[in-house]
């Protein structure tokens, strides 16, 4: 047991545990944090040493534990992938996807797939295709900085379109989160414009009266444009499904001044790292809370159990296992004890734990989960990727990843017949889209094709995609002319990413694998991921419809590469991981990292595990936050949303835990 | 040594389409040629399996480099398949290694995949050292030493990039 | 006292090395000289002067990274020398002694404006050149003009002392606990040029720097018109007693002062104290070196080498028997300089100090003992100098520096190392140093503190 009491006891270092950490410690409350990854590192050479070596530069490839080993390079396992069961604090990456049937490189497991399905069946699952750290400052480490709020459009989806569920209270959830959204804008130091997003907020009626918050501004200017954002800045004559097409400069969680933190210097690396913390992260907030000499935190430390009173339903204490190296042997166990606890884990972890504490008598199939809603509803942002050549130079590989997207096609009529999305823009030329510069650089080096600038390709609309048509098919260059096509290819490239609303299906979830274990003997998550709407799926074919367009628009020529058919039955190397056909077209998916769902929010405690404060249903001291509690991934990315929540959690909490004190007071007057 | 070097880094040049003062300068404090040559070296005489093959190319080098030709026309007899594929294709991934700062693995065509190349980081210098962000005028990912807002303008011409 | 020499490098030999001896630094025609007697004088100790050199002189043609290096080491000790040479009342160098001698005289530097004193509440502007600005609240009821014994220096000049207002390194990557686990100070100044420009061109005010709506572009020293141009100095200091002795340090008198404004939780305190130096940069803009020369010296009792066994006693942030102390690591939050007591934090030197410069180092404490066998300033070794190996590249504004990374185990403990944009690199960093506006501020930070 720990020696000390704490007020609140909070699993994860993540941006929504921290700030709950920070806004306790803040009002003199005691809190510790059970942290199962690393510690926060004094400075971060160390993961930008791990990331310029690193292969393949995912957004994991900077953090521990190793995401790939060269030397560890084996035929069957040519990356060097960890066996999840050697780590004691394994997690899913991306460089997994592939190898999503083998668990002796995936973390994740997954149910087989049913016979007799072909590659446009609903039933088909799928792997997931977004991740996640357990490091000391959680996920924002790898986050893109993107910060902007939903709509309210989007909390009341089943009453406005007939689809998914509704957020608890819709426009009512929506307004009580104003002020929490702009604490969040203000924690995260948000560089936005915002006369572009009084436009986008006019369109979609966010709030009539043209007030979307007594102190609604950002705390610094927007971020400049890129050359790319001022090409796709050009389409303006064009509609989708009746709304207008137009870009806005996107609000953005990096100095555009200098700060506390250093201005953005365009190191073009917001994912996996920045390496001058220009972007915000988690470990900002987290060091202002354990500055508040109120909250203590331990990291390496694994929460692998909850306990809860037989008599109270009241969680009593939160079993951890301690580790010191990550690949060996336990170090110690405890109990980690607090008057309220929270659960800030993330959208997988935090359901794998709530699974795992099925010891308690009266929760046979696990804490908090009287609902048997725990895990599911599992959702991302399912993303479509679209690439092309402009016609003239716009210096891709140049600015932070992305500065503005398409916001004017998050809403509207059309949600009744298929998912919305927004676009962003990408200024990172082919890199997500095609692995490049290395691609084309193969290419031009040793006469092949990959890139379908150097053959005889034609894309979709039967354009031929040669780059120089003057040269030979398959061309090896050198010198000057190979200088010339590499510049001429890499300052042209452009990318365009769709993030499509999934929607809730509880059928999507997290469970316990029942063979599969981590070092430390816990169950990993065994994931059934399935995109089974034709909503979900008509969203694909208007992006790629939307895609061309645009690229038409704007005199650029598309490259976008229908991936290869789905293969469903096979050997772990040869079934594909997320390509899926629909209408005849063969659709590849990308995760956007958005997790979200698996412990819901809501109004009926028999279909949600969470009351609208974020509290469990069955455990009055028990509350969670994070992209876990959405009872819809929504439009906008989530980061925002979820610093919002986390803000409102801890007054609820700080209410709770001195329900006549000052904080009630203060509680009160913050989020009238 | 320094003659393998002088080779080496003249070689460097005609292939990469570079100059020498941007791949090797006088005042070098990154030093990448000294990584990158003896990765060549032992690289191509473990593919080849010929341990004269390294020398045949810096020689080949030498003679072209002592007569009045053009980096053009140097490269194209460097290049030329008369010199042996092994010696061609050490020569294609010399100009890889460059660009990339990367050690390239050729995966032939197959009955279901086209050709393709996967490589092997040499280091983190070479990951910042490497071409590929100089020929598109930026910087590598994760290491610019541009200022806020760079990417609202045009970078600066590419032969300032290519020393050309 | 005595002081022991454990800096001569007794191991190695150096054929090539040699010092320019007795050169006035503004003339060609007599570097160009002494470079050719470079052979003939490779003993000869180097000159004490009270110049600041205003640029580096190669001596070696083509000259070398290894040569320049030196060249650009030799710099930064005759900087060194200059700035710490005894000072007359008003700043200039008193050239009736040397350094290291009339050791109760404030030194040429202590003259420099702080930066607590040029960007002051509310953007007004600051006192002008040779004026006193006033002092923090909590400290105007010390009376900064009745010192201790033996501190007539301070009063003799009529300087109220220098305030120590900062207690963590830059960015928030931690304070500095010495051995006596108290936390160490740091200060940066401007020499008059770079202060000038400054108040001339309202800098000093967030509305000013909106007005002047440009990059900076600070004066640079320039050898045809004989002009000494910027001149930023960052100072660490420790407080003196307990573990340490008084006279192995340059010593002044300071008000130290806990901000709040640095974090939170931190209580307004101050108290005068005397301080020892512990590290000292030198940045100098050249107009030959637009991203400055990057000089930094410490005393050399800070730490030891990662890797070697350490060879002194006792040092200044190190302790030898501490085998559980985390190296490089700062102590948990919350940090509070007005803590009574803080574990100290164990620092070791990352990046060797070359052999190259060490004999240099040797090579000038010899000459500062030839003028004072007990001179405090064989306690300071120059570390290196971050220099531009192409100062005009169209594609690199950093100018490609050497060497790539530089630390002072005080001033950037914590961020040493050999990684790109993340260790510690004078020039890397403040390349993105940028005003209140948003503009390049050239090469320093100093100007996002207007208000």
């Amino acid at each position: 047991m720990t020696t000390q009491t704490y007020d609140l006891v909070i699993v994860g270092s993540g941006i929504s545990g921290s700030i709950v950490a920070y806004e306790l410690g803040r009002q003199g409350k005691k809190v510790l944090i059970l942290e199962a990854g690393q510690e926060v590192p004094v400075d971060r050479s160390g993961y930008m040493r791990t990331f310029f070596k690193a292969n393949a530069k995912t957004p994991e490839s900077p953090y521990p534990p190793t995401t790939q080993d060269p030397k560890a390079s084996t035929p069957d396992n040519p990356l060097g992938l960890p066996d999840p069961a050697l780590e004691n604090v394994p997690r899913y990456t991306v460089l997994q996807i592939n190898s999503w049937r083998n668990p002796a490189q995936c973390y994740f497991t997954y149910p087989p797939q049913a016979p007799g399905l072909t590659g446009d069946s609903p039933e088909v699952v799928f792997a997931f295709a977004s991740s996640y750290e357990r490091i000391g400052g959680g996920t924002t480490w790898h986050w893109l900085g993107t910060s902007l709020r939903h709509f309210w459009h989007d909390f009341e989806l089943k009453t406005l379109y007939g689809h998914g569920v509704d957020w608890p209270g819709g426009q009512q959830f929506y307004q009580a989160l104003v002020p929490y959204y702009e604490k969040a804008t203000k924690e995260i130091g948000v560089s936005g414009d915002k006369a572009a997003m009084d436009t986008i907020y006019t369109q979609f009626d966010v709030e009539p009266s043209g007030k979307y918050g007594p102190d609604y501004d950002y705390p610094m200017p927007p971020i400049v444009a890129s050359l790319v954002d001022n090409l796709f800045a050009t389409v303006t004559d064009m509609t989708v499904d009746g709304n207008p097409v137009y870009s806005s400069p996107t609000p953005q969680g990096r100095n555009s001044l200098p700060g506390d933190r250093r201005q953005c210097a365009g190191n073009t690396n917001c994912i996996p790292i920045c390496p001058i913390q220009a972007k915000y992260d988690a470990t900002v907030t987290l060091a202002n809370a354990l500055q508040t000499g109120n909250v203590d935190i331990r990291y390496r430390t694994v929460a692998s159990n909850i306990q809860v009173d037989a008599t109270t339903g009241e969680v009593t204490g939160i079993d951890y296992i301690t580790y010191d190296d990550h690949l060996g042997p336990p170090s110690g166990t405890g109990t980690a004890v607090g008057t309220k606890y929270l659960l800030a884990a993330h959208a997988i972890e935090t359901p794998r734990l709530l699974l795992m504490s099925n010891k308690n008598v009266n929760f046979p199939d696990g804490v908090a989960n009287s609902s048997g809603q725990v895990g599911r509803n599992l959702m991302d942002h399912i993303m479509y990727l679209a690439w092309g050549l402009a016609k003239d130079p716009v210096y891709a590989y140049r600015g932070p990843l992305s500065t503005s997207g398409y916001e004017s096609l998050r809403d509207g009529a059309f949600r009744k017949n298929r998912s919305a999305y927004r676009i962003e823009i990408g200024n990172e030329g082919w890199q997500w889209a095609a692995n490049d510069p290395y691609t084309t650089l193969a290419d031009f080096v040793f006469g092949q094709n990959a890139s379908q600038l150097n053959g005889n390709s034609v894309n979709q609309q039967g354009q031929p995609l040669r780059f120089n048509p003057s040269l030979p098919a398959n061309s090896q260059l050198f010198g000057q002319q190979l200088v010339d096509t590499l510049n001429g290819v890499y300052i042209r490239q452009i990318r365009l990413g769709y993030l499509i609303e999934q929607l809730p299906d509880p059928d999507n979830r997290v469970e316990l694998s029942p063979t599969e274990t981590d070092h430390l003997g816990l169950p990993r998550p065994l994931v059934t991921y399935r995109i089974r709407n034709d909503y979900e799926r008509e969203a694909f074919v208007s992006a790629k419809a939307v895609s061309t367009e645009i690229f038409t628009a704007i005199g650029a020529t598309e490259y976008t590469i229908p991936p290869p058919d789905p293969v469903l039955y096979g050997a772990p190397n040869e079934v594909t991981a997320t390509n899926f056909q629909y209408k005849g077209n063969n659709f590849t998916f990308y995760g956007a990292g958005h997790i979200v769902g698996t412990y819901r929010i809501g109004d009926d405690k028999t279909h949600s595990v969470l009351n609208p404060r974020q509290q469990s249903w069955d455990h009055a001291n028990l509350y969670m936050v994070g992209s876990g509690v959405f009872p819809t991934v929504a439009t906008g990315n989530p980061t925002l949303t979820i610093a919002a929540l986390a803000f409102q959690a801890a007054d609820n909490i700080l209410q709770d835990l001195e329900p006549s004190g000052e904080a009630k007071a203060e509680a009160m007057a913050s989020s009238s | 040594m320094s003659n393998d070097m002088d080779n080496f880094v003249g070689l460097s040049a005609v292939l990469t389409g570079f100059s020498q003062e941007v791949l090797a300068p006088d005042l070098d404090p990154v030093d990448i040629k000294s990584e990158y040559l003896p990765v060549f070296t032992a690289n191509v005489t473990k593919e080849s399996g010929d341990p004269s093959l390294v020398a045949g190319i810096f020689q080949k080098y030498a003679m072209l480099q002592s007569q009045t030709l053009t980096p053009q026309q140097i490269g194209e007899a460097m290049l030329d398949p008369a010199n042996g594929e092994a010696f061609v294709l050490a020569c294609r991934k010399l100009i890889f290694m460059w660009y990339a700062g990367a050690w390239p693995t050729i995966a032939p065509a197959s009955a279901t995949a086209q050709a393709s190349t996967v490589s092997d980081l040499i280091s983190a210098k070479a990951y910042t050292a490497s071409l590929v962000w100089q020929v598109m005028q930026s910087h590598p990912m994760g290491d610019s030493n541009y200022r806020y807002g760079y990417w609202n303008k045009p970078p600066v011409p590419l032969s300032d990039y290519t020393g050309q | 006292m005595k002081i022991k020499y454990p800096f001569f490098p007794t191991q190695r030999k150096y054929g090539t090395f040699s010092l320019i001896a007795g050169v006035s630094l503004f003339s060609m025609t007599q570097i160009l000289l002494a470079a050719d007697n470079r052979a003939s004088t490779p003993t000869a100790l180097p000159t004490l002067t009270p110049q600041v050199p205003l640029e580096v002189t190669s001596t070696k043609n083509p000259p070398t990274l290894d040569s320049l290096q030196h060249d650009f080491d030799v710099f930064s000790w005759q900087s060194f020398i200059a700035l710490n040479w005894p000072a007359n009342a008003d700043g200039t160098p008193n050239t009736g002694v040397t350094i290291g001698q009339a050791t109760n005289s404030p030194v040429v530097w202590e003259s420099y404006r702080e930066s607590r004193d040029i960007f002051l509440p509310g953007g007004a502007p600051p006192a002008p050149w040779g004026q006193e600005s006033p002092l923090p609240p909590v400290c105007k009821n010390i009376d900064a003009k009745h010192l201790p014994p033996g501190t007539m220096h301070l009063t003799q000049v009529g300087k109220t002392p220098n305030v120590l207002d900062e207690s963590g390194e830059p960015f928030k990557t931690g304070p500095l606990i010495d051995q006596n686990g108290q936390y160490a100070r740091f200060a940066i100044l401007t020499n008059e040029q770079m202060f000038d420009y400054i108040d001339t061109n309202k800098l000093y005010s967030k509305r000013g720097q909106k007005a002047f709506d440009a990059n900076a572009n600070f004066p640079s020293s320039d050898t045809k018109n004989n002009q000494v141009g910027s001149i930023m100095i960052k100072t660490s200091w420790v407080k003196m007693g307990g573990k340490f002795d008084p006279a192995k340090f340059y010593t002044t008198y300071a008000l130290v002062y806990d901000n709040p404004a640095e974090e939170p939780g931190v209580k307004p305190s101050c108290v005068l104290t005397q301080v020892g130096l512990v590290g000292f940069h030198i940045a100098h803009k050249t107009a030959s070196e637009p991203q400055w020369v990057w000089s930094t010296f410490e005393h050399v009792n800070n730490a030891p080498t990662a890797g070697q066994k350490p060879t002194l006693p006792a040092y200044n942030f190190f302790d030898a028997t501490c085998t559980s102390c985390k190296v490089n690591e700062p102590p948990p939050r919350p940090w509070n300089p007005g803590t009574a007591y803080t574990k100290p934090t164990q620092i070791e030197r990352v990046i060797a100090i070359t052999p190259d410069a060490q004999q240099l180092n040797a090579a000038y404490h010899q000459a500062l003992a030839a003028v004072s066998a007990d001179s405090v300033w064989l306690n300071y070794e120059l570390v290196s100098t971050q220099w531009p190996t192409n100062a005009t590249s169209k594609t690199d504004p950093t100018g490609v520096p050497a060497p790539s990374f530089l630390a002072n185990t005080t001033l950037e403990s914590y961020i040493q190392g050999h990684v790109k944009q993340t260790s510690s690199s004078c020039m890397a960093c403040h390349n993105n140093a940028t005003t209140t506006t948003g503009s390049f501020s050239d090469f320093t930070y100093l100007l996002q503190r207007a208000q």
